[in-house]
């Protein structure tokens, strides 16, 4: 652990002294996703100003959800995203076997290889966002409320992760994910802008479970609103931990099978 | 004739792409399916929002979805970008056309091309969803002029961003914020009539505006009293733009090494 630590400490130095050379770069993932977020604010505002309710979620509670689903995207960003997006290039390239051959566990590696610190204010945004709505809530915030969704925020940032980890990892069997990567991309657009309580039928089996993108914002909403049941934090715990051991399962799987295609 | 060649070359050369065909038609229930759920669940228990009905809504946004996916100049924003950066642009450079009407031409083939599967996809996604499109014939050639107009508006716009990659190199932040803002401005986030009267006002002064939000809105039978003032608008944001680009590109060029190529 403590030699995994020093070395994601040497990625963040490395990754801080390439980022420095593209200035206008460093800050693009906060400048795109913070539009991306402004957007979505205004649109919702827009949709509440003719409505009390969506799904029996109010406007505090809407707010709620775009805060979380753009912390959860903050984290995402700042930690991993650059890192795993990569992967399914580096199978198909066979880029990947430089990272086989170094003494450091590969998935590490990628994990944390691309830390970007550009979207640190995005975290920043996220929270101001999260403040106002938490002030709007009919019961304010306790701190044993506060402290559960913490912990769900972290939980649904790692299911996030295992989606994505997941996805890519197809690659190791069929090479190319853009397609995959497509779809994935309209899921998460399609997840961000309707809270997962809107779901019904078939949509809410795909998103609540199958595919469950539909948690990531809403669940945390809900702790913070008080709106959850303690069997409903326990599906959506259980859900992320599930996803964990499928994620990491189908990598080493995949490294298995890997030939190293275009090394 | 030159660039009608081009354009030509661009939509056989669509064919080859057999995948892309498939995913850009499924591509166009993603919104129509957001739409349905959330205003699905808007509309539960209630007639109408803002004067419309739910099935006024589900054909705003199929009409804005049709429009949008029409729209294939961003990829040849990313396109020049990346020929600017690899290189390979100095090929087009040395056509004895401007590289504006090169782009422009490979735009509108390929647009042409997927226009007849854009029209299967909205009439699939009409039954599917219990749409009955609620349309105005009257207001048809207006509006197919303001989205040609749009269209070639739009093409101009990415010239525009795409040729930045000579002064910035990597324009893929700028690409992103404009399709984040795009979203809502031409109305395929939310209809803009539901923005403040403010944000309505001020979106009216952008070209965005024109693009896919009004003859959606014209081709339903509302705003048409906009229209002719929307076509002038249009025309004149192109003249514009056009003009821009001809300098920005005069201004630009020069920096070219044509490095890779």
């Amino acid at each position: 652990m403590r030699k995994h630590l020093s070395l994601i400490w040497l990625l963040l130095k490395l990754r801080l002294s390439r980022a420095m050379m593209y200035r206008l770069s460093f800050f693009g993932a906060f400048f795109v996703d913070g539009a991306m977020v402004t957007t979505q604010l205004i649109a919702f505002q827009a949709i509440y100003a003719g409505v009390d309710s969506i799904a029996g979620w109010g406007r505090a509670e809407a707010l709620l959800f775009v805060g979380t689903f753009s912390l959860v995207n903050a984290l995402n960003m700042v930690v991993f995203f650059f890192g795993i997006n990569g992967l399914a290039d580096k199978v198909k390239t066979g880029e990947l076997d430089g990272y086989l051959v170094k003494p450091m566990n590969p998935l590490v590696r990628l994990t944390f290889e691309n830390i970007d610190l550009g979207s640190v204010p995005l975290l920043l945004y996220s929270a101001a966002i999260l403040s106002y709505a938490g002030r709007l809530l009919p019961s304010p915030p306790t701190p044993g409320r506060v402290l559960g969704y913490v912990g769900m925020a972290l939980a649904m940032t790692l299911l996030w992760y295992d989606l994505m980890l997941i996805l890519r990892s197809i690659s190791f069997y069929t090479t190319s994910v853009k397609g995959i990567q497509r779809v994935e991309g309209s899921l998460i657009e399609l997840n961000m802008r309707l809270p997962g309580v809107a779901f019904r039928g078939a949509f809410k089996a795909l998103f609540m479970l199958v595919l469950p993108y539909g948690l990531i914002g809403t669940v945390p909403a809900e702790v913070m609103a008080g709106l959850i049941a303690p069997a409903g934090a326990a599906y959506a715990l259980a859900i992320a931990a599930a996803f964990t051991g499928l994620a990491l399962g189908l990598f080493r799987a995949g490294l298995r099978r890997y030939d190293s295609a275009g090394g | 004739m030159r660039y009608v060649e081009i354009a030509l070359a661009t939509f056989k050369a669509q064919l080859s792409y057999r995948f892309d065909i498939a995913v850009n038609m499924l591509f166009t229930v993603s919104r129509i399916l957001l739409a349905h759920v959330l205003w699905g669940a808007i509309y539960a228990g209630r007639g109408a929002v803002n004067g419309m009905t739910l099935n006024q809504m589900m054909t705003y946004y199929i009409l804005t979805a049709f429009v949008a996916q029409l729209d294939l100049s961003s990829d040849s924003g990313f396109e020049i970008a990346n020929r600017i950066r690899g290189g390979s642009f100095s090929s087009v450079m040395v056509l004895p056309i401007r590289p504006t009407g090169f782009f422009a031409s490979q735009t509108a083939g390929a647009s042409a091309f997927y226009l007849s599967f854009n029209l299967i996809a909205a009439a699939a996604w009409t039954l599917l969803f219990g749409v009955r499109p609620e349309i105005e014939p009257a207001a048809l050639p207006a509006a197919l002029a303001m989205v040609a107009l749009g269209l070639v508006f739009m093409m101009q716009m990415h010239f525009f961003l795409g040729i930045l990659a000579f002064r910035f190199t990597d324009v893929w932040m700028f690409m992103m914020i404009k399709d984040n803002l795009l979203l809502l401005a031409t109305g395929a986030m939310v209809p803009l009539f539901l923005l403040p009267d403010w944000l309505q006002a001020a979106l009216r002064y952008l070209p965005f505006y024109h693009v896919a939000y009004l003859p959606s809105m014209a081709l339903m039978g509302r705003l048409t009293n906009e229209l002719a003032a929307g076509i002038a608008a249009l025309a004149a944001w192109n003249g514009a733009m056009a003009v821009v680009n001809r300098a920005a590109y005069r201004s630009f060029r020069v920096r070219f090494d044509g490095v890779g190529a």
